[in-house]
Protein backbone atom coordinates (compact mmCIF):
# COMPACT_ATOMS: atom_id res chain seq x y z
CA UNK A 1 0.00 0.00 0.00
CA UNK A 2 1.44 3.48 -0.70
CA UNK A 3 0.33 7.00 -1.33
CA UNK A 4 -0.96 7.78 -4.05
CA UNK A 5 1.21 10.80 -5.90
CA UNK A 6 0.44 11.37 -9.68
CA UNK A 7 3.41 11.52 -11.61
CA UNK A 8 3.50 14.80 -13.28
CA UNK A 9 5.96 17.43 -15.07
CA UNK A 10 7.74 19.32 -12.16
CA UNK A 11 7.98 22.33 -13.45
CA UNK A 12 3.70 22.37 -13.25
CA UNK A 13 3.66 21.96 -9.19
CA UNK A 14 3.62 24.32 -6.70
CA UNK A 15 5.44 23.42 -3.28
CA UNK A 16 3.22 23.34 -0.34
CA UNK A 17 5.82 25.53 2.05
CA UNK A 18 5.88 27.82 -0.95
CA UNK A 19 1.86 28.09 -0.43
CA UNK A 20 1.85 28.76 3.32
CA UNK A 21 5.12 31.38 3.07
CA UNK A 22 2.28 33.41 0.44
CA UNK A 23 -0.31 33.23 2.91
CA UNK A 24 1.68 34.62 5.88
CA UNK A 25 2.80 37.49 3.31
CA UNK A 26 -0.71 38.09 3.09
CA UNK A 27 -1.71 38.27 6.62
CA UNK A 28 1.08 40.72 7.17
CA UNK A 29 4.15 38.02 8.12
CA UNK A 30 6.73 40.00 5.99
CA UNK A 31 9.77 39.83 8.44
CA UNK A 32 9.08 36.13 9.05
CA UNK A 33 8.84 34.96 5.59
CA UNK A 34 11.45 37.03 4.63
CA UNK A 35 13.89 35.53 7.02
CA UNK A 36 12.71 32.37 6.37
CA UNK A 37 13.38 32.85 2.64
CA UNK A 38 17.20 34.14 3.42
CA UNK A 39 17.61 31.04 5.21
CA UNK A 40 16.73 29.02 1.91
CA UNK A 41 18.30 31.27 -0.74
CA UNK A 42 22.05 31.06 1.54
CA UNK A 43 21.50 27.51 2.67
CA UNK A 44 24.41 25.56 0.99
CA UNK A 45 22.44 22.79 0.00
CA UNK A 46 20.62 24.90 -2.65
CA UNK A 47 17.57 23.27 -4.02
CA UNK A 48 17.29 25.61 -7.44
CA UNK A 49 13.23 24.69 -7.16
CA UNK A 50 13.18 26.02 -3.82
CA UNK A 51 15.77 29.31 -4.54
CA UNK A 52 13.26 30.20 -7.61
CA UNK A 53 10.00 30.41 -5.53
CA UNK A 54 12.05 32.23 -2.67
CA UNK A 55 12.85 34.63 -4.88
CA UNK A 56 9.48 35.46 -5.80
CA UNK A 57 8.52 35.77 -2.39
CA UNK A 58 11.15 38.09 -1.39
CA UNK A 59 10.22 39.92 -4.36
CA UNK A 60 6.88 40.38 -3.61
CA UNK A 61 7.55 41.38 0.11
CA UNK A 62 9.97 43.95 -1.27
CA UNK A 63 7.63 45.02 -3.58
CA UNK A 64 4.93 45.80 -0.44
CA UNK A 65 7.51 47.67 1.25
CA UNK A 66 8.14 49.48 -1.91
CA UNK A 67 11.82 48.75 -2.38
CA UNK A 68 11.57 48.59 -6.41
CA UNK A 69 15.44 47.98 -6.96
CA UNK A 70 14.91 44.74 -4.54
CA UNK A 71 12.02 43.78 -5.80
CA UNK A 72 13.66 43.65 -9.35
CA UNK A 73 16.71 41.81 -8.57
CA UNK A 74 14.39 39.06 -6.82
CA UNK A 75 12.12 39.14 -9.67
CA UNK A 76 14.75 39.02 -12.40
CA UNK A 77 16.58 36.07 -10.09
CA UNK A 78 14.26 33.76 -9.77
CA UNK A 79 15.54 31.43 -12.90
CA UNK A 80 12.33 29.09 -14.01
CA UNK A 81 10.17 29.21 -11.16
CA UNK A 82 7.18 26.46 -11.61
CA UNK A 83 4.81 27.46 -14.37
CA UNK A 84 1.66 28.56 -12.93
CA UNK A 85 4.44 31.30 -10.93
CA UNK A 86 5.96 32.36 -13.85
CA UNK A 87 3.48 34.99 -14.84
CA UNK A 88 3.51 36.35 -11.27
CA UNK A 89 7.70 36.47 -11.47
CA UNK A 90 7.19 38.65 -15.02
CA UNK A 91 4.74 40.53 -13.85
CA UNK A 92 6.38 41.62 -10.64
CA UNK A 93 9.34 42.68 -12.94
CA UNK A 94 7.20 44.85 -15.06
CA UNK A 95 5.51 46.43 -12.22
CA UNK A 96 9.01 47.05 -9.83
CA UNK A 97 10.56 48.72 -13.33
CA UNK A 98 7.42 50.52 -13.75
CA UNK A 99 7.71 52.01 -10.43
CA UNK A 100 11.38 52.69 -11.26
CA UNK A 101 10.81 55.16 -13.93
CA UNK A 102 11.86 52.20 -16.66
CA UNK A 103 8.56 52.52 -18.67
CA UNK A 104 9.92 51.06 -21.92
CA UNK A 105 11.49 48.72 -20.41
CA UNK A 106 8.34 47.68 -18.61
CA UNK A 107 6.47 47.77 -21.68
CA UNK A 108 8.44 46.00 -23.34
CA UNK A 109 7.58 42.89 -20.45
CA UNK A 110 4.33 43.71 -20.49
CA UNK A 111 4.09 42.76 -24.43
CA UNK A 112 5.66 39.46 -23.42
CA UNK A 113 3.40 39.44 -20.70
CA UNK A 114 0.14 39.88 -22.74
CA UNK A 115 1.15 37.74 -25.21
CA UNK A 116 2.35 34.27 -23.31
CA UNK A 117 -0.07 34.62 -20.28
CA UNK A 118 -3.20 37.11 -21.68
CA UNK A 119 -5.79 35.26 -19.21
CA UNK A 120 -3.70 35.43 -15.72
CA UNK A 121 -4.69 38.75 -14.10
CA UNK A 122 -1.10 39.34 -12.83
CA UNK A 123 -0.53 40.73 -16.41
CA UNK A 124 -3.41 42.97 -16.26
CA UNK A 125 -2.58 44.18 -13.00
CA UNK A 126 0.94 45.19 -13.89
CA UNK A 127 -0.39 46.84 -17.13
CA UNK A 128 -3.14 48.47 -15.56
CA UNK A 129 0.00 50.02 -12.81
CA UNK A 130 2.10 50.68 -16.66
CA UNK A 131 -0.86 52.55 -18.12
CA UNK A 132 -1.72 54.77 -14.56
CA UNK A 133 2.05 55.70 -14.78
CA UNK A 134 2.22 56.82 -18.11
CA UNK A 135 -1.12 58.98 -17.13
CA UNK A 136 -3.31 56.80 -19.48
CA UNK A 137 -5.86 56.45 -16.97
CA UNK A 138 -8.95 54.60 -19.97
CA UNK A 139 -6.38 51.95 -20.46
CA UNK A 140 -5.11 51.75 -16.62
CA UNK A 141 -9.06 51.40 -15.94
CA UNK A 142 -9.70 48.72 -18.64
CA UNK A 143 -6.62 46.97 -17.66
CA UNK A 144 -7.68 46.67 -13.84
CA UNK A 145 -10.97 45.95 -14.68
CA UNK A 146 -9.70 42.89 -16.73
CA UNK A 147 -7.60 41.97 -13.74
CA UNK A 148 -10.42 41.77 -11.54
CA UNK A 149 -12.89 39.71 -13.58
CA UNK A 150 -9.98 37.28 -13.52
CA UNK A 151 -9.28 37.12 -10.02
CA UNK A 152 -12.48 39.13 -8.58
CA UNK A 153 -11.24 37.92 -4.62
CA UNK A 154 -7.59 40.02 -5.17
CA UNK A 155 -8.21 43.16 -2.79
CA UNK A 156 -4.99 44.91 -4.25
CA UNK A 157 -6.55 45.30 -7.47
CA UNK A 158 -10.04 45.99 -6.28
CA UNK A 159 -8.28 48.93 -4.31
CA UNK A 160 -6.39 50.83 -6.89
CA UNK A 161 -10.40 50.40 -9.08
CA UNK A 162 -11.33 52.20 -5.86
CA UNK A 163 -8.74 55.15 -5.80
CA UNK A 164 -9.82 55.37 -9.73
CA UNK A 165 -13.28 54.65 -9.98
CA UNK A 166 -14.94 56.91 -7.53
CA UNK A 167 -15.80 59.49 -10.58
CA UNK A 168 -19.29 59.61 -12.62
CA UNK A 169 -18.60 57.34 -15.59
CA UNK A 170 -16.78 54.60 -13.60
CA UNK A 171 -19.49 54.03 -10.95
CA UNK A 172 -21.41 51.44 -12.17
CA UNK A 173 -18.38 49.04 -13.60
CA UNK A 174 -16.78 49.48 -9.97
CA UNK A 175 -20.12 47.92 -8.65
CA UNK A 176 -19.62 45.07 -10.79
CA UNK A 177 -16.37 44.65 -9.68
CA UNK A 178 -17.39 45.36 -5.83
CA UNK A 179 -19.88 43.28 -5.56
CA UNK A 180 -18.04 40.61 -7.47
CA UNK A 181 -15.30 40.64 -4.65
CA UNK A 182 -17.44 40.61 -2.16
CA UNK A 183 -19.47 37.33 -3.19
CA UNK A 184 -15.89 35.60 -2.69
CA UNK A 185 -14.97 38.30 0.81
CA UNK A 186 -18.34 39.21 2.25
CA UNK A 187 -16.40 40.19 5.52
CA UNK A 188 -14.76 43.32 3.77
CA UNK A 189 -16.12 46.20 5.54
CA UNK A 190 -14.01 48.93 3.78
CA UNK A 191 -15.17 47.48 0.47
CA UNK A 192 -18.82 47.41 0.93
CA UNK A 193 -18.68 50.82 2.59
CA UNK A 194 -17.04 51.71 -0.63
CA UNK A 195 -20.24 49.74 -2.68
CA UNK A 196 -22.70 51.99 -0.09
CA UNK A 197 -21.03 54.87 -1.58
CA UNK A 198 -20.80 54.13 -5.42
CA UNK A 199 -24.89 52.96 -4.60
CA UNK A 200 -25.45 56.88 -3.12
CA UNK A 201 -24.03 58.29 -6.60
CA UNK A 202 -25.58 55.80 -9.18
CA UNK A 203 -29.02 56.68 -7.26
CA UNK A 204 -29.85 53.30 -6.09
CA UNK A 205 -30.46 54.32 -2.63
CA UNK A 206 -32.23 50.72 -1.79
CA UNK A 207 -29.17 49.18 -2.63
CA UNK A 208 -27.38 51.45 -0.43
CA UNK A 209 -29.32 51.42 2.62
CA UNK A 210 -29.26 47.39 2.30
CA UNK A 211 -25.51 47.69 2.39
CA UNK A 212 -25.34 50.16 4.75
CA UNK A 213 -27.50 47.80 7.32
CA UNK A 214 -25.19 44.94 6.87
CA UNK A 215 -22.43 47.07 7.93
CA UNK A 216 -23.81 48.98 11.06
CA UNK A 217 -26.04 45.59 12.07
CA UNK A 218 -23.01 43.21 11.39
CA UNK A 219 -19.88 45.38 12.69
CA UNK A 220 -21.70 48.00 14.84
CA UNK A 221 -18.27 48.07 17.01
CA UNK A 222 -16.00 48.35 13.46
CA UNK A 223 -14.74 51.82 12.38
CA UNK A 224 -16.61 51.31 9.07
CA UNK A 225 -20.21 52.04 10.33
CA UNK A 226 -19.18 55.40 11.84
CA UNK A 227 -17.24 56.30 8.23
CA UNK A 228 -19.86 55.29 6.19
CA UNK A 229 -22.52 57.63 8.56
CA UNK A 230 -20.45 60.30 7.79
CA UNK A 231 -20.25 59.52 3.86
CA UNK A 232 -24.08 59.21 3.72
CA UNK A 233 -24.96 62.30 5.55
CA UNK A 234 -21.94 64.41 2.74
CA UNK A 235 -23.68 63.00 0.45
CA UNK A 236 -27.24 63.39 1.54
CA UNK A 237 -26.45 66.93 2.23
CA UNK A 238 -25.46 67.58 -1.30
CA UNK A 239 -28.31 66.05 -2.68
CA UNK A 240 -30.68 68.26 -0.43
CA UNK A 241 -29.08 71.66 -1.09
CA UNK A 242 -28.97 70.52 -5.21
CA UNK B 1 -14.23 -2.12 -1.73
CA UNK B 2 -13.19 -0.23 1.34
CA UNK B 3 -15.99 1.80 2.94
CA UNK B 4 -15.55 5.46 4.61
CA UNK B 5 -17.62 8.19 5.19
CA UNK B 6 -17.89 11.81 5.06
CA UNK B 7 -19.33 13.79 7.89
CA UNK B 8 -20.87 17.21 8.12
CA UNK B 9 -22.88 19.45 10.24
CA UNK B 10 -25.07 21.69 7.56
CA UNK B 11 -26.15 24.80 8.97
CA UNK B 12 -27.48 26.76 6.58
CA UNK B 13 -29.13 30.51 6.46
CA UNK B 14 -28.34 32.18 3.17
CA UNK B 15 -27.27 30.71 -0.59
CA UNK B 16 -23.35 31.02 0.34
CA UNK B 17 -24.03 28.58 2.44
CA UNK B 18 -25.80 26.27 0.44
CA UNK B 19 -23.39 27.30 -2.73
CA UNK B 20 -20.42 26.68 -0.65
CA UNK B 21 -21.53 23.15 0.56
CA UNK B 22 -22.68 22.09 -3.17
CA UNK B 23 -19.14 22.77 -3.87
CA UNK B 24 -17.47 20.74 -1.40
CA UNK B 25 -19.78 17.36 -1.98
CA UNK B 26 -19.09 17.72 -5.72
CA UNK B 27 -15.14 17.94 -4.62
CA UNK B 28 -15.49 14.67 -3.24
CA UNK B 29 -13.67 11.43 -5.25
CA UNK B 30 -12.09 8.83 -4.27
CA UNK B 31 -11.83 5.07 -5.49
CA UNK B 32 -13.56 3.55 -2.31
CA UNK B 33 -17.37 3.66 -1.08
CA UNK B 34 -17.85 6.95 0.23
CA UNK B 35 -20.88 7.53 2.29
CA UNK B 36 -22.26 10.81 2.64
CA UNK B 37 -23.66 11.81 6.44
CA UNK B 38 -25.56 15.34 7.13
CA UNK B 39 -26.11 15.73 10.96
CA UNK B 40 -28.11 18.72 10.43
CA UNK B 41 -27.75 21.97 12.87
CA UNK B 42 -29.98 24.20 11.09
CA UNK B 43 -31.72 24.80 7.66
CA UNK B 44 -33.57 27.49 5.81
CA UNK B 45 -36.66 25.42 4.47
CA UNK B 46 -38.41 22.39 3.19
CA UNK B 47 -36.12 23.23 -0.59
CA UNK B 48 -33.06 23.41 1.71
CA UNK B 49 -34.10 19.71 3.45
CA UNK B 50 -34.95 18.37 -0.27
CA UNK B 51 -31.29 19.76 -1.44
CA UNK B 52 -29.93 17.64 1.32
CA UNK B 53 -31.76 14.42 0.71
CA UNK B 54 -30.49 14.66 -3.12
CA UNK B 55 -26.88 15.54 -1.81
CA UNK B 56 -26.40 13.36 1.14
CA UNK B 57 -26.62 9.15 1.67
CA UNK B 58 -28.19 9.68 5.25
CA UNK B 59 -29.65 12.94 6.99
CA UNK B 60 -30.21 13.40 10.29
CA UNK B 61 -31.13 16.39 12.69
CA UNK B 62 -29.07 17.09 15.69
CA UNK B 63 -31.73 18.25 18.87
CA UNK B 64 -29.95 20.76 19.64
CA UNK B 65 -27.52 23.32 17.74
CA UNK B 66 -24.42 21.99 18.91
CA UNK B 67 -21.40 21.16 17.04
CA UNK B 68 -19.82 18.82 19.10
CA UNK B 69 -22.80 17.44 19.57
CA UNK B 70 -23.26 16.16 16.08
CA UNK B 71 -19.90 15.59 15.23
CA UNK B 72 -20.02 12.82 17.80
CA UNK B 73 -23.35 11.12 16.78
CA UNK B 74 -22.31 11.18 13.41
CA UNK B 75 -18.72 9.59 13.71
CA UNK B 76 -20.79 7.45 16.00
CA UNK B 77 -23.27 6.75 13.27
CA UNK B 78 -20.44 6.56 10.40
CA UNK B 79 -18.11 3.74 12.28
CA UNK B 80 -21.66 1.67 13.18
CA UNK B 81 -22.51 1.82 9.87
CA UNK B 82 -19.16 -0.29 8.71
CA UNK B 83 -16.68 2.75 7.82
CA UNK B 84 -13.29 1.91 8.31
CA UNK B 85 -13.09 5.57 8.85
CA UNK B 86 -14.83 9.07 9.47
CA UNK B 87 -13.97 11.87 7.97
CA UNK B 88 -15.33 14.97 9.50
CA UNK B 89 -15.74 18.19 7.24
CA UNK B 90 -16.64 21.64 7.37
CA UNK B 91 -19.11 22.08 4.30
CA UNK B 92 -17.03 25.56 2.82
CA UNK B 93 -13.99 23.62 1.69
CA UNK B 94 -13.12 21.37 -1.05
CA UNK B 95 -10.91 18.32 -1.47
CA UNK B 96 -8.53 17.28 -3.63
CA UNK B 97 -8.80 14.93 -5.85
CA UNK B 98 -6.82 12.46 -4.07
CA UNK B 99 -7.82 13.47 -0.54
CA UNK B 100 -9.67 10.90 0.84
CA UNK B 101 -7.77 8.02 -0.59
CA UNK B 102 -4.48 9.03 0.52
CA UNK B 103 -6.18 10.11 3.97
CA UNK B 104 -7.29 6.37 4.46
CA UNK B 105 -3.68 5.32 3.70
CA UNK B 106 -2.09 7.57 5.89
CA UNK B 107 -4.62 6.47 8.99
CA UNK B 108 -3.28 2.86 7.50
CA UNK B 109 0.12 3.58 7.28
CA UNK B 110 0.43 5.42 11.11
CA UNK B 111 -2.21 3.25 13.18
CA UNK B 112 -0.98 4.84 16.04
CA UNK B 113 -2.10 8.19 15.73
CA UNK B 114 -5.51 8.76 17.04
CA UNK B 115 -6.88 11.69 14.45
CA UNK B 116 -5.57 12.16 10.88
CA UNK B 117 -6.30 15.56 8.72
CA UNK B 118 -5.18 16.38 5.68
CA UNK B 119 -3.57 20.10 4.67
CA UNK B 120 -4.23 23.24 3.79
CA UNK B 121 -4.12 24.90 0.84
CA UNK B 122 -4.41 28.42 1.18
CA UNK B 123 -4.28 29.58 -2.33
CA UNK B 124 -7.77 28.62 -4.78
CA UNK B 125 -5.59 30.08 -7.65
CA UNK B 126 -2.90 27.05 -7.31
CA UNK B 127 -4.88 24.19 -5.70
CA UNK B 128 -4.43 22.42 -9.32
CA UNK B 129 -1.24 22.43 -9.03
CA UNK B 130 -0.67 21.51 -5.43
CA UNK B 131 2.39 19.09 -5.34
CA UNK B 132 1.53 15.77 -3.07
CA UNK B 133 4.39 15.06 -0.28
CA UNK B 134 4.30 11.15 0.79
CA UNK B 135 4.64 12.05 4.10
CA UNK B 136 2.98 13.56 7.72
CA UNK B 137 3.64 15.64 10.36
CA UNK B 138 2.42 16.32 13.57
CA UNK B 139 -1.22 18.66 13.86
CA UNK B 140 -4.47 18.37 13.49
CA UNK B 141 -6.28 20.79 11.27
CA UNK B 142 -10.02 21.12 12.64
CA UNK B 143 -11.93 22.26 9.26
CA UNK B 144 -11.18 18.17 8.03
CA UNK B 145 -10.40 15.18 10.23
CA UNK B 146 -10.36 11.61 9.91
CA UNK B 147 -10.97 9.42 12.95
CA UNK B 148 -11.53 5.76 13.76
CA UNK B 149 -13.00 4.06 17.02
CA UNK B 150 -9.49 4.57 18.42
CA UNK B 151 -10.71 8.52 19.83
CA UNK B 152 -13.59 7.11 21.26
CA UNK B 153 -11.96 4.44 22.97
CA UNK B 154 -8.64 6.33 23.85
CA UNK B 155 -9.80 10.51 24.41
CA UNK B 156 -13.61 9.88 24.61
CA UNK B 157 -15.94 11.92 22.65
CA UNK B 158 -16.17 15.97 22.13
CA UNK B 159 -17.36 18.11 25.19
CA UNK B 160 -20.63 19.01 24.15
CA UNK B 161 -20.85 21.98 26.86
CA UNK B 162 -19.20 24.29 24.03
CA UNK B 163 -22.77 25.91 22.46
CA UNK B 164 -23.10 26.12 19.52
CA UNK B 165 -19.21 25.92 18.86
CA UNK B 166 -16.04 26.91 19.19
CA UNK B 167 -13.14 25.54 21.60
CA UNK B 168 -14.46 21.63 21.56
CA UNK B 169 -11.84 21.51 19.51
CA UNK B 170 -9.55 22.85 21.50
CA UNK B 171 -10.96 21.26 24.13
CA UNK B 172 -10.30 17.97 22.59
CA UNK B 173 -6.85 18.60 21.50
CA UNK B 174 -5.45 19.16 24.87
CA UNK B 175 -7.56 16.04 26.19
CA UNK B 176 -5.52 13.96 23.40
CA UNK B 177 -2.16 15.66 24.95
CA UNK B 178 -3.05 14.47 28.30
CA UNK B 179 -3.86 11.06 27.52
CA UNK B 180 -0.69 11.22 25.21
CA UNK B 181 -2.78 10.95 22.16
CA UNK B 182 -1.14 11.54 18.40
CA UNK B 183 -2.63 13.96 15.84
CA UNK B 184 -1.11 14.12 12.44
CA UNK B 185 -1.44 15.84 8.90
CA UNK B 186 -1.25 13.92 6.12
CA UNK B 187 0.75 16.02 3.51
CA UNK B 188 -0.20 13.65 0.32
CA UNK B 189 -3.86 14.76 1.32
CA UNK B 190 -5.20 18.23 0.50
CA UNK B 191 -8.05 20.54 0.89
CA UNK B 192 -8.74 23.97 -0.17
CA UNK B 193 -10.56 26.23 2.66
CA UNK B 194 -12.87 29.25 2.19
CA UNK B 195 -12.26 29.90 5.81
CA UNK B 196 -15.22 31.50 8.02
CA UNK B 197 -18.21 30.33 5.30
CA UNK B 198 -20.54 30.48 7.93
CA UNK B 199 -19.74 34.15 9.21
CA UNK B 200 -19.33 35.14 5.46
CA UNK B 201 -22.91 33.36 4.47
CA UNK B 202 -24.39 35.37 7.30
CA UNK B 203 -23.22 38.20 5.93
CA UNK B 204 -24.02 37.73 2.45
CA UNK B 205 -27.51 36.92 3.65
CA UNK B 206 -30.44 38.23 1.21
CA UNK B 207 -31.93 41.49 2.28
CA UNK B 208 -34.89 40.03 4.20
CA UNK B 209 -32.65 38.38 6.42
CA UNK B 210 -30.03 40.59 7.50
CA UNK B 211 -31.70 41.07 10.69
CA UNK B 212 -31.86 38.02 11.60
CA UNK B 213 -28.66 36.68 10.49
CA UNK B 214 -27.09 40.20 12.24
CA UNK B 215 -28.87 38.87 15.56
CA UNK B 216 -27.10 35.57 14.86
CA UNK B 217 -23.88 36.43 14.51
CA UNK B 218 -24.22 38.50 17.88
CA UNK B 219 -25.23 35.81 19.73
CA UNK B 220 -22.59 33.59 18.38
CA UNK B 221 -20.32 36.29 19.79
CA UNK B 222 -21.59 36.18 23.09
CA UNK B 223 -20.95 32.33 22.78
CA UNK B 224 -17.53 32.52 22.04
CA UNK B 225 -16.77 34.80 25.22
CA UNK B 226 -18.97 31.99 27.08
CA UNK B 227 -17.36 29.53 25.86
CA UNK B 228 -13.83 31.23 26.48
CA UNK B 229 -14.75 31.50 29.95
CA UNK B 230 -15.79 27.08 30.58
CA UNK B 231 -12.94 26.50 28.66
CA UNK B 232 -10.66 28.73 31.32
CA UNK B 233 -12.72 27.34 34.27
CA UNK B 234 -12.27 23.47 32.68
CA UNK B 235 -8.77 23.67 32.41
CA UNK B 236 -7.12 26.22 33.95
CA UNK B 237 -6.60 28.75 30.95
CA UNK B 238 -6.78 28.80 27.71
CA UNK B 239 -5.43 27.16 24.66
CA UNK B 240 -1.46 26.58 25.53
CA UNK B 241 -1.70 27.97 28.61
CA UNK B 242 -3.94 25.46 30.25
CA UNK B 243 -2.52 24.40 34.43
CA UNK B 244 -5.26 21.74 34.27
CA UNK B 245 -4.72 17.95 34.17
CA UNK B 246 -8.07 17.43 35.80
CA UNK B 247 -11.21 18.83 34.75
CA UNK B 248 -12.34 21.77 36.72
CA UNK B 249 -9.09 21.16 38.93
CA UNK B 250 -10.86 17.94 39.99
CA UNK B 251 -14.09 17.32 41.85
CA UNK B 252 -15.13 19.71 44.52
CA UNK B 253 -13.80 18.75 47.72
CA UNK B 254 -16.83 18.64 50.58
Amino acid sequence: MAYTIPQSDDSSLIDQEFDLLDWRIRIGHLDKVREICAQILTSEARDLGRTSWARILCGTIELLRLNYEDALRNFEASNAPPAPLRPRAKAGAAKSLTMLGHIDQAGELLQALVSEWPNSWYTWEASGLWHRKKGDDEAAWRSLLKASALNPGNPSTISTLIAMGLVPNRYHELVVALESHLAIEPLNLGFRGCLVNCFLHTGELDKACDQARRIVLFAPFSVVPAELVSTMHGLLSQVESS
Amino acid sequence: MTHIAVVTVPFIKADLHRALAEQCLDSIQSQHTVERIAIVNSIRSDEDARWLGEHFDLVEHNDVNILARAWNRGIRIALDRGAELAIVANLDILFHPLCLDNLLECSRQEPEAVIWSPVPWRDRATFGHAQLLPESVPGITWSCFAVNRKLFETVGMFDEGYTPAYLEDSDMAYRMKLVGARGISCRAALFFDHERGTIKGLFDCAPQDVQRSAKMLADLRANITANDERYIKKWGGLGGSECFTIPYDGPPSE
